[in-house]
């Protein structure tokens, strides 16, 4: 029973791993520092800056990079497990010559429910993405699902795997709708009580109802609560 | 009392896995021979300041127990976490009155019937006969909920003695809660 979560993860790394050696695979770095400050017993900000970057592009490794985001999240407590959040975003690709610049908007509910040391979340959006051409309506749903993996509690010092499945679908205007899968796999480290890192990888299958592409993200996160 | 289930109490207070070697040996054999099939048995120290405990978690037949026992292995109780609906309706009817009495808003998150050992039974036959007769007399109820005054919200651990009457409460915070990025 010892080993259970860690051969899950292990097995999702090498499913990962599996998907770089075929054809067209694009691999990327996303990097990202948070901010977290509680301003009262129910409303808390967020603050982040976000780097993308290629790692494998072209069959073979490579470093370039693709965007700098920096969002504002601002998130209400309806109670103990239910949030309401808005969301605001600004992500440039015009610096690194690779795309559109964007503006995005971001409305959020989330609820979860925790069980014997792990805790299921859902959380539910909807998006607005200003492009300098075009508009994307996009609603995305994701389970995520969350534990210590030492004893029930996370306690400081202790490490953490969060895992987590999001669908999304995509409306604008010229283009044909389209759905995405992401699927995710994290580890994480409450290394002090206010300080936590946060490394993974995520699968994205893009436009898998119109053309299927594979992408492989590899995440970094810290996360400060000031 | 003991918080189970990622709510932490303060800085120094740590909950982790332990194997049965470094269990407390008086107890170590009083989870092997109830009559039914113990699932998902499971071992842990807790470290609260100065107080060490231990304790086991299991399941038998769908509910699911936690014994608590002190550095000893003395027992300290048992907890067998039940639904709102499980609650006897004069019980209920008290536990509700003490809520609406004090607070504008009360939301439960988790309750558990608790046992302590007041019989004259040794600490192994009062477990062996509460895992066989999980309906017997229970002593407490701890509930853990989410209330709300004028002032403040915040997570409490309520005890109440078997007939809903009020006896003590304590602050639980939650900050191990938000250590997935939501």
């Amino acid at each position: 029973m010892h080993y259970i979560k860690p051969l899950i993860f292990i097995s999702f790394c090498l499913c990962c791993f599996q998907l770089i050696a075929q054809n067209g695979f694009v691999s990327l770095g996303e990097t990202a520092f948070s901010l977290n400050h509680k301003v009262s017993k129910t409303y808390s900000v967020n603050f982040a800056m976000r780097s993308r970057y290629f790692l494998f592009e072209d069959h073979k490794p490579k470093y370039k990079q693709q965007q700098v985001d920096i969002y504002h999240f601002s998130t209400l407590n309806l109670n103990y497990n239910h949030k309401l959040s808005l969301g605001v975003y600004h992500r440039n690709r015009d610096w690194f010559d690779t795309g559109s610049n964007e503006t995005r908007f971001t409305q959020q509910f989330s609820y979860t429910k925790q069980k014997l040391g792990v805790r299921y979340g859902h959380r539910f959006r909807t998006e607005q993405r200003i492009l300098n051409t075009k508009t994307i309506f996009r609603q995305r749903y994701r389970f995520a699902v969350d534990f210590p993996l030492n004893g029930e509690k996370l306690d400081i010092g202790e490490t953490y795997l969060v895992n987590a499945i999001e669908s999304l679908l995509s409306v604008s205007k010229p283009d044909n709708p389209e759905t995405d899968i992401r699927i995710s796999t994290q580890i994480g480290w409450q290394f002090t009580e206010d300080l936590k890192l946060q490394t993974g990888l995520e699968h994205r299958l893009e436009a898998f109802n119109l053309k299927a592409k594979h992408n492989l993200f590899v995440l970094t996160t810290a996360v400060l609560k000031i | 009392m003991c918080v189970s289930f990622s709510f932490s109490q303060s800085k120094n207070e740590k909950e982790e896995r332990i194997p049965i070697s470094q269990f407390p040996e008086v107890a170590r054999n009083y989870f092997n021979n109830f009559s039914y099939k113990v699932k998902y048995l499971k071992f842990y120290r807790e470290t609260d300041g100065d107080k060490v405990s231990f304790e086991a978690k299991f399941r038998i037949k769908k509910l699911y127990y936690s014994i608590e026992f002190d550095i000893n292995g003395k027992l300290e109780d048992i907890e067998i976490v039940i639904k709102e609906k499980h609650i006897p309706r004069h019980t209920h009817a008290n536990i509700n009155t003490y809520f609406n009495a004090h607070y504008k808003k009360t939301r439960f998150i988790k309750i558990q019937k608790q046992y302590v050992n007041y019989t004259n039974q040794s600490d192994k036959s009062f477990i062996q006969h509460i895992v066989e007769h999980p309906n017997d007399k229970h002593t407490h109820f701890e509930i853990i909920a989410e209330i709300k005054t004028d002032e403040t919200r915040e997570l409490r651990e309520f005890t109440f003695n078997k007939d809903g009457k009020f006896e003590s409460f304590r602050k639980v915070t939650s900050s191990s809660y938000d250590h997935a990025l939501y």
